[in-house]
């Protein structure tokens, strides 16, 4: 086990956890946003997923890996818009509309994809590069954890402190949380639930879109079906985790990393530990942690509950 | 009287003979001309394991074996009942002769082969049962070929630390490892292993942390049967890959690779198909796995492409004699289905 704590093994520990994160964090933080305005979004999984595959599409085929970003987040901010079209304006039950999300992102992905291939010549592009900050990726240690990433996960990271400002310090930010707790509050005041609820689902939608994109274009050079690979799910488990706090899904997703990163590191050392525990311990965890926060849970009201004049 | 028993025997042996022949000609006649397979494919045409089948195919129908116009049809990938369903969709719709389920699908067969007793069903690699009759198990090990690579790999190493990326500690994935790194034993014998598993058929991102985490351990070589060459790129080392020729992915990286042929799989599946169907040989699919290696054409290593250059005249000389002594069967790899741990 002392192999853990080796100088290169922990920097490289924790420098994989950075890059882990990412994806992750993307799609947490921004549907935190969306449930805290009380929709629970299911369809996480889906919309990274779709995020992934336009982000493949446009990158082999344009050869401009930030038109394959943007792209990421158009197509994620359509299915944001399709879910608030099926949750806010019809109404329709959050976990139903999230499960056929992701079957029907998963099937049309899988269309195209083959359509698109055309045969086993699958095309490949080339991937966001490290990009070190100067001076900062100098420092020991922290500079090869933190400072030698790929420019998207210093934006995640930078997302963090964001959404804590719009939510917490804006006028906009307080009447969101509310629909969460009590919609009805804001309707009486003439102002409109189904507009905003619109527009948290859209955040939420194309930073989960922005996600999907850079798990795509950081992290491989081809397309294979259901490349998420569950990312999506985790990211709604950091949501619970984190108990609907921007700093809580920080941290749930930290941990949620770190122990992939140990769990891979753990194999390649050849520890005796059966790494498969490090990455079933996030779910566990949120179990925990949903037992021992029941009574101070700040899980929003009236999340997943829709809301009817 | 001996005139004319030798006349009546001759009469009687003529037309024998005759009707021997024309009987003959009446069976050429009939022999089928087509052969169709249904396919079901489990990780997609684009995967190396898949995307070599298809391969084959192709080259045996250019052959025309038995003279037959060979067609196939595959599906998307499919599990458990679903890839059930679609076999028996196939079999059921009467136009296929033989339905190749390309990996662990012996529980799906088990249910439609005594339905279906004109149809060969084939079933392939490790996790199968060998239920007989008309299954026939077709298994895959390229763990000479990965053998090989391993030769190389010792040679090129300057840290000894070698890292294989595998999917799942499977039967035929386990053979590769170990002998990727019983060959860098074998030129190599300060050798040190580094094997991580994804626990996945695919899964970039954790192809890439894992392969990144071996290189930060030292390893300056690795073989990724996981596809995903990108942190090799970023760290300038050398790669491997397996099952198809994946040079184009990462020419920068990707020296050579264990090439899986099906070649002599698909002719073996033919010639039963063709045994029953023109010489009323019953079905007897093997109850006990089958593979067939380097000697017989169903394994290999592919060429060194835009990277020849990093491969030292005295290492391409060791590799080529190596798989000659392997074909020629004075080296014979171990199978070591052991689940490898890195040390």
């Amino acid at each position: 086990m002392s192999e853990l704590f080796q100088e290169a093994i922990l920097v490289s520990i924790l420098a994989g956890t950075v890059r882990i994160m990412t994806p992750i964090l993307f799609a947490a933080i921004g549907e935190l946003v969306t449930q805290r305005a009380g929709i629970w979004n299911m369809g996480v999984e889906g919309t990274m997923l779709m995020g992934a595959f336009t982000a493949y599409i446009v990158a082999t085929a344009t050869g401009s890996i930030w038109l394959a970003v943007l792209a990421s987040m158009v197509v994620g901010g359509l299915v944001g818009l399709l879910t608030a079209f099926m949750t806010a304006t019809m109404r329709v039950d959050h976990f139903i509309t999230g499960l056929g999300i992701n079957l029907l992102v998963a099937g049309l992905t899988l269309y195209w994809f083959r359509i698109y291939i055309k045969g086993r010549a699958q095309p490949t592009f080339d991937g966001f590069e490290n990009v070190p900050i100067p001076v900062l990726s100098s420092i020991p240690w922290l500079g090869e954890i933190l400072f030698s990433q790929r420019l998207l996960t210093y934006v995640a990271f930078a997302a963090v402190p964001a959404i804590w400002f719009l939510l917490y310090r804006t006028r906009w930010g307080l009447e969101l949380r509310c629909l969460g707790e009590n919609p009805k509050a804001l309707d009486i005041k003439g102002l409109s639930v189904t507009g905003r609820q619109y527009i948290a689902v859209l955040i939420g939608s194309v930073m989960t879109g922005l996600g999907g994109g850079f798990l795509m274009l950081g992290f491989s050079d081809r397309y294979l079906a259901d490349i998420t690979a569950g990312r999506g799910w985790l990211a709604i488990v950091a949501i619970i985790a984190g108990n609907w706090l921007p700093r809580g899904v920080l941290a749930a997703v930290l941990v949620f990393a770190l122990l992939e990163s140990i769990a891979t590191h753990v194999q390649v050392l050849g520890l005796n530990v059966p790494h498969q525990i490090f990455l079933a311990m996030p779910y566990l965890a949120s179990i925990l942690l949903l037992m021992g926060l029941r009574r101070k849970s700040s899980q929003p009201l009236r999340l997943g509950i829709p809301y009817f004049r | 009287m001996k005139k004319r028993k030798f006349l009546s025997i001759a009469g009687a042996s003529a037309i024998a003979l005759s009707s021997v022949f024309v009987s003959a000609q009446t069976a050429a006649a009939d022999d089928p001309t087509d052969l169709n397979i249904a396919i079901i494919l489990s990780a997609g045409i684009e995967s190396p394991w898949d995307g070599t089948l298809i391969d084959s195919l192709e080259r045996v129908k250019a052959e025309k074996p038995h003279g037959l116009d060979m067609n196939w049809q595959y599906t998307d990938p499919l599990w458990g009942d679903d890839a059930g369903e679609a076999m028996r969709l196939f079999a059921e719709s009467g136009e296929f002769d033989v339905i190749w389920a390309h990996s662990t699908y012996s529980d799906q067969v088990k249910k439609l082969k005594d339905e279906f007793p004109d149809i060969l069903f084939v079933v392939v690699g490790s996790g199968n049962e060998g239920l007989g009759g008309n299954q026939y198990w077709v298994y895959k090990r390229i763990h000479e070929a990965s053998y090989v690579l391993g030769v190389m790999a010792g040679k090129l190493t300057e840290s000894n630390t070698l890292g294989v990326v595998g999917t799942f500690p499977a039967d035929d994935v386990n053979d590769e490892i170990n002998s990727f790194f019983a060959g860098a034993r074998s030129v190599n014998e300060n050798i040190v292993q580094k094997v991580a598993f994804i626990e996945s058929w695919y899964d970039p991102g954790k192809a890439a942390e894992m392969t990144s985490a071996q290189i930060s351990t030292g390893a300056d070589i690795i073989f990724s049967l996981a596809a995903n060459f990108k942190p090799c790129e970023e760290a300038e080392i050398l790669c491997f890959a397996n099952f198809g020729d994946q040079h184009s992915y990462s020419p920068e990286t990707i020296v050579s690779s264990a090439l899986a042929f099906w070649d002599p799989d698909v002719n073996w599946i033919i010639d039963e198909w063709w045994d029953k169907q023109v010489n009323g040989e019953p079905y007897d699919g093997n109850t006990d796995i089958i593979w067939r290696g380097m000697a017989d054409g169903g394994a290999g290593i592919a060429p060194y492409q835009a990277l020849a250059d990093k491969v030292p005249d005295d290492v391409k000389a060791l590799v080529d004699a190596t798989i000659a002594e392997i074909k020629s069967g004075s080296l014979v790899v171990d199978v070591n289905v052991k689940n490898p741990v890195s040390n």
